[in-house]
Order: C-alpha cells, then sequence, then structure tokens
C-alpha cells in the first residue's frame, strides 16, 4: 500500500501516484481507501446521470471510457478497474484527480478548481476553467521563489467562522511542454502524467506539505480584444460580495455537483470565509508567455497593497 | 405597510457585511453595513418608521436622507422578492 | 428532448454571422450582441462544457481519447435528460423564438468518425440537421490568413491540406477540443457524403445577396414558421456595418488576440477575393478544389 496526505486526507492506496506527498501509515485507519477491484457498468438507483457517469446518495460511478472505470463510495473509498488495455499507472491521474475531486465534493466539504502558491506564510490561489492557465501562472511564480501549494484542487476548510485553510494537493506542477521550454524548468522536469501526453511532472524548488490560511483567490481572464482596445493589458479588480459568491460556486472543482449535492449555502459560508480572509479579485491578462513578468508584477504590487508579507513563505 | 421578509435566502455574515443568496431566485444580494443592520431589524420590526427611528439612534444621518435610503433599500429588497409588503396598517 | 441542429462550417464561411442573424430572429427591439451569442455550451468543441458534461479533464485525454467520449456527451444533450444545472442557453426572453425547439450548436469539425467507428457528432441519435454554411474558397482564404495573422500562401497550403486540423497541438492545451477539418474540399465532402443527419446548404453569398430569403429557406427546412417581417428585421439587426461598430466599440470576444487587421468581421463582401488575390493563389486554389466548387457553383461563371 501506498500512503499519502492529499488535501488534508490520509490516503492508502494500491494505486502509486507520483507528485503526491508521502504519509508514514500511522496506527489509526486512513480517512480514504484506495483499491483495485470490480466496478459495475451501471449503478442502481442512480438520480442523476451524465453520459460516462452515473450519481446514486453518495456514490458515484464515473468511466474514463477505454481507460479506467471507479466507483466513488460515500466519501471514504474510490474502487478502480482498468478498461481494455490501460495500465495502472496510465488510469492514476484520473482516480486521484476527478475520482479524488469527486470524493471531496461528496465529503460536503468545499473544493476549488485552483492552482494555489505562498505568499509571506499565506495561500493564494489561481481560479479558473481548464486552459485558464492555472498551473502555468503557479509554476512561473513557483520559479520566483513563491512556494507550491496545489497544481489542481484546492480543499477549504475552516469555513463555518474560524481561519480558513487552504489544504495541498500535491507536492508537483503538472506541466505541458511548451510551459516546461517558456518558463525554462526543463532541469527540474520528472515523467510524464500519462504516457502519451506532453504533459510532465516538475519539482517546484519550494513546497508546504501543510495547509496555509487563505490569503485572496484570484479568477483569471484572459485580456482579449474588448481589453486590448481599452488598452488595459494586465487588470485586477476586486469583486464585491455577490459577484464573489457567485465566482466562489462557479470555481467549485466541478460547479455542477455543487447544485445536484445541494452545496450552493456550503459555497455560500466558503466564499464569506474568503472575504473575511483577504478578497476575491478577477486578474485578467494576456495569455502569452511574453506578458508573464507583466502579470507577476502586477501581482506583486497588489500583494503590497492588500497588506501580504513580500517574499517567499 | 407590515413588511415581511420572504424567500429562501441564505445569509453569511462578512465583518459587518451580509452575503445573501437564493436557490429558487438563483440570485445573490451583497448588503453594506446600513443594509445588514435593516436585515437583521426585519427580523422583530415589521414597520418602515419603526425601522428608520431605530437606525436614526444608532447611525450619524439626518431624518430625511434616513427616510430615502431605507425607503430605497426595501424597494430593493423587494424587487429581488427578499420582503413581501402588506397593504395592510401596522398598529 | 431537444435535438442539436449543427451549424457547421469551415473557419471564416460566415458562421458567426449566421448564428447572429438566428439569434436576432428573436431580438425584439436592440440587436442581439456579438458577444452574447456565443455561450459554451453553444460550440461543439468547447473544453469547458467536455470537462463539465463529463466530470473528466479533457486536458488528461489524448485528441482520439475525447474524440471517443464526445457521440455520447452529445446524444446525452439532445436527450435533455434532467439536469437542473443546465440553463436554456436562449434564456429567458426568447420565448417567441421560432427556433426554440432546438440547440443551434457551431462546430467546425468534419463529418468524422471515432476510433470505435461512431460518426464524432453522435450522429441522427444527437441531431435533427445539420446547416452547412459554405462560402467561397478564394475568399476563405484571405479571411482565413487575415485570422491566423499567416500568409495568404499558408492559409492556402492548410486549405489543401487534408490532415489539418484545429486546436491540435499536443505540448500545450488548446482552449477547445482538437477539431479536424481534411482541408477545404475534404470538409464539405464529409458533411454532404454522410448520411445520418440530413443537411441544409446555406450559401455565404446567397446569404450576402438576400439575408431574409436564404434565412426563409432555412427555417422552412426546419420546419419552423418563417415571418417575411420577422426575417427581414433580422437581416436588418445583423448587417455588417452594425457589426463592425459593435467590433470597434467592444471587440469581439471569439476573435484571436492578434490580427493582421485587427478586426474579426473583415469584410463582409463576396467576390472580394478578385482585389486581393494573386494569379497564382488563385490558381492554386481552383486546382485544389475545383470539384468541390463546381458543386457549390462557385467555377460555373469563370469560364
Amino acid at each position: 500500500m501506498f500512503h499519502y496526505i492529499l488535501s488534508g486526507l490520509r490516503v492508502a492506496s494500491d494505486l502509486a501516484m507520483p507528485g503526491l506527498i508521502d504519509a508514514d501509515p500511522g496506527p489509526a485507519p486512513p480517512d480514504v481507501r484506495i483499491c483495485a477491484g470490480d466496478v459495475p457498468l451501471t449503478l442502481e438507483g442512480a438520480t442523476h446521470t451524465g453520459a460516462n457517469w452515473q450519481m446514486a446518495a453518495d456514490r458515484i460511478l464515473l468511466r474514463v471510457p477505454g481507460i479506467v472505470r471507479m466507483l466513488i463510495d460515500g466519501g471514504h473509498a474510490i474502487t478502480w478497474q482498468c478498461e481494455e488495455s490501460t495500465t495502472p499507472a496510465d488510469a492514476a491521474i484520473f482516480v486521484f484527480g476527478s475520482g479524488f475531486g469527486l470524493l471531496i465534493h461528496l465529503q460536503q466539504r468545499c473544493i476549488m478548481h485552483a492552482s494555489a502558491i505562498a505568499v509571506g506564510g499565506r495561500a493564494v490561489l489561481f481560479c479558473g476553467p481548464s486552459g485558464a492557465g492555472k498551473s502555468t501562472l503557479a509554476a512561473a511564480l513557483g520559479a520566483r521563489g513563491y512556494g507550491h501549494i496545489a497544481d489542481d484542487q484546492c480543499v477549504l476548510s475552516g469555513i463555518e467562522g474560524g481561519e480558513v485553510l487552504v489544504h495541498p494537493d500535491g507536492r508537483a506542477h503538472k506541466l505541458w511542454e511548451q510551459a516546461i521550454a517558456k518558463l525554462d524548468l526543463a532541469e527540474r522536469s520528472g515523467p510524464p502524467i500519462r504516457t502519451a501526453l506532453r504533459k510532465f511532472f516538475v519539482q517546484p524548488t519550494s513546497g508546504s506539505h501543510a495547509a496555509l490560511p487563505l490569503a485572496a483567490i484570484y479568477i483569471l481572464g484572459e485580456a482579449r480584444t474588448p481589453e486590448l482596445v481599452r488598452g488595459e493589458r494586465v487588470a485586477i479588480s476586486a469583486l464585491n460580495l455577490a459577484d464573489a459568491a457567485i465566482a466562489v460556486r462557479l470555481n467549485a472543482y466541478r460547479p455542477a455537483m455543487v447544485e445536484r449535492l445541494g452545496q450552493a449555502g456550503l459555497y455560500l459560508q466558503a466564499a464569506a470565509g474568503v472575504m473575511r480572509a483577504g478578497g476575491v479579485f478577477r486578474l485578467v491578462r494576456p495569455m502569452a508567455f511574453d506578458a508573464m513578468d507583466e502579470t507577476i508584477a502586477a501581482l506583486a504590487a497588489h500583494w503590497e497593497e492588500i497588506g501580504l508579507a513580500e517574499g517567499v513563505a | 405597510m407590515a413588511i415581511r421578509k420572504s424567500g429562501d435566502w441564505l445569509c453569511a455574515r462578512v465583518g459587518d457585511e451580509v452575503m445573501m443568496m437564493s436557490a429558487s431566485q438563483g440570485s445573490y444580494i451583497g448588503l453594506d453595513t446600513t443594509g445588514a443592520r435593516i436585515w437583521d431589524l426585519l427580523d422583530t420590526l415589521a414597520d418602515e418608521d419603526a425601522i428608520c427611528a431605530q437606525l436614526l439612534e444608532e447611525f450619524e444621518v439626518g431624518e430625511v436622507q434616513c427616510r430615502t435610503e431605507v425607503g430605497a433599500f426595501l424597494d430593493e429588497l423587494e424587487r429581488h422578492k427578499a420582503i413581501t409588503r402588506d397593504a395592510v396598517q401596522a398598529g | 428532448m431537444k435535438p442539436i441542429v449543427w451549424l457547421a462550417s469551415f473557419p471564416k464561411s460566415g458562421n458567426t454571422w449566421l448564428r447572429l442573424l438566428l439569434a436576432n430572429l428573436a431580438a425584439t427591439g436592440e440587436p442581439c450582441g456579438i458577444n452574447a451569442i456565443g455561450t459554451a455550451r453553444a460550440l461543439a468543441s468547447s473544453r469547458q462544457w467536455f470537462d463539465e458534461a463529463s466530470l473528466i479533464a479533457s486536458g488528461l485525454l489524448t485528441a482520439e481519447e475525447s474524440d471517443r467520449m464526445r457521440p455520447a456527451l452529445y446524444r446525452h444533450i439532445a436527450a435533455g435528460a434532467a439536469d437542473p444545472t443546465e440553463n436554456d442557453e436562449a434564456g429567458p426572453d426568447r420565448g417567441d423564438d421560432p427556433l426554440r425547439a432546438w440547440r443551434l450548436v457551431k462546430t467546425h469539425d468534419a463529418w468524422t468518425r471515432t476510433t470505435t467507428g461512431e460518426p464524432l457528432l453522435g450522429g441522427r441519435a444527437a441531431a435533427r440537421a445539420a446547416m452547412l454554411i459554405v462560402r467561397d474558397p478564394r475568399d476563405v482564404v484571405a479571411s482565413l490568413a487575415n485570422h491566423n495573422n499567416s500568409s495568404l500562401d499558408e492559409a492556402a497550403a492548410l486549405m489543401g491540406d487534408p490532415r489539418s486540423a484545429l486546436a491540435s497541438r499536443a505540448d500545450r492545451q488548446p482552449l477547445q477540443l482538437r477539431q479536424q477539418l481534411l482541408g477545404w474540399s475534404g470538409f464539405h465532402a464529409s458533411w454532404l457524403d454522410q448520411s445520418d443527419v440530413p443537411v441544409h446548404l446555406v450559401r455565404y453569398e446567397d446569404l450576402q445577396a438576400d439575408a431574409p430569403a436564404a434565412l426563409g429557406a432555412l427555417l422552412t427546412a426546419l420546419g419552423a414558421p418563417a415571418d417575411p417581417a420577422r426575417l427581414a428585421r433580422a437581416a436588418e439587426l445583423s448587417a455588417f456595418e452594425r457589426l463592425q461598430a459593435q467590433e470597434a466599440e467592444s471587440g469581439f470576444r471569439e476573435g484571436p488576440v492578434r490580427m493582421a487587421t485587427g478586426r474579426f468581421f473583415r469584410s463582409g463582401r463576396s467576390g472580394g477575393w478578385r482585389e486581393e488575390l494573386s494569379v497564382e493563389l488563385r490558381a492554386k486554389i481552383e486546382a485544389d478544389h475545383s470539384p468541390m466548387m463546381r458543386r457549390f457553383g462557385y467555377l460555373d461563371d469563370e469560364a
């Protein structure tokens, strides 16, 4: 068995996943068990269905056709089974990515689709849909000495009124070949995430293995023709209460699950916690590598402005 | 007019301010310090005059301005279906 | 059940203009803005839509693997399985829309089959019909070069390449899913020669010459009411002058970030190629595509 700390949970898994934070097994039973086993093709009593998934009460059956299918059970176990000739190593990212993210949703905890870095000992999150540049921006900041916290999933705890904490999702960036070349990270690059993908694990310079208090959330947007026409290249603006609440909900790991699992109130609480901790901002910048320095300079100036200590965690 | 809260609004506090959501309306509202206070007062006071009287005690504000702003705020809440106002005379 | 109607076209053939015309069929006063028509759900290659619908990150799949999942996803949305989170993309103000019974979805995908032999776009179970918008390739080439910030020769080479595709780079995560184009001739052949979904052809040039008539023919093909006053108003609201004025004011969100002349709606005219194309380039395009051009009547009057 492999033992990891993932999003604040102790995980025991028969499936190895590179790039996670290793943990000692310890005497207590794990929070989550990940085991190979027979996974059915249909789920009895499904109340919600997609083309490749079914949900019944607190269970989700998720299928990646030809690769792997998994049963996510009650927020504490994932059973997985490879399809066709896919190897476990090639299927692991789906179990630990989508599978684990849905498990957190089933646990009724708040999970954001975000990367995160440490600024002055606190966590700064970057949200946006796939392809918005979350990982790349976090890696570019990592190369400048900011500690790595998360690449894709950020679990928030303490939203009920205490200090909001952000839990790490691993100890590696996951970057495409182009980003590795443009950010000059080839020396830190490890194995591919899947054999057929030109996306690789990249070792950060430094990182946090413990949860850090939340400082701010940035929603990533691209400066496109409308903004460029107005001459704005990099712009950071604070969201008001209502817009922040909407942004937090829409940037949940799988936003549609918030509705399906009746979590609108939970994400409203989370948004209030985020606003108490520092705020939600919209960061609009050109999505080009040659604009990265400009983007990071604008962020650094903003961190000074909102009272986040300059420097490395 | 008797003012009553209505709908399925959930609230979350951010300091002196309040974030509100209605699942059935599919809408979100943010209330500033004064708005949040009025929203609290609506739990015990159902009358615009009483709310204004209370606010005049708590905030440094002139009566005319207070009445105007409370009226506009209640209109806004009504537009979002967060309150109803009955034409029945209270008291 | 709300079946899809594909709005299929090779890039730069007037797809956006047609979508705007269709959106304006339901407009009551103000014209429908160019930034209001393109929601993620209305684009077949939207990565965000794929990820949300499948609960899987498409960025972890190869193009072949995500293609394998796409047919079932389209069939699922067409079947309209109850999903409280899916808002009607038409919005609440469009009760009067003659097209409200269908989901209009834009695609630049050629009609291809997946590695498991299914039609990529889900076949007949996903779509009721397809509107194929076609434009003279001698006009497309200049528009495409402008859009891609490339030379005319590069644009012509892409149009002649049967392996051409959009969003196909494997060293990064393109914003959209990979779309196989198969070249200009291959694209149109793939749609016209399949028998799964009935195709209604809309020539850009006919839309240009008489938009209300072309729009009316399209509605009739779908069995939707084609009220002449409504057609005329939609055409008027969508006229090119308005589009360019809107774009100069607010910019168009679907346009690429850098463009040679800075405009997505570059030229609304047909036959502009006569002024812009060299004799050699014109000859190359006609040599590459003459059978398909004849099929659409683009070569008949040139002899």
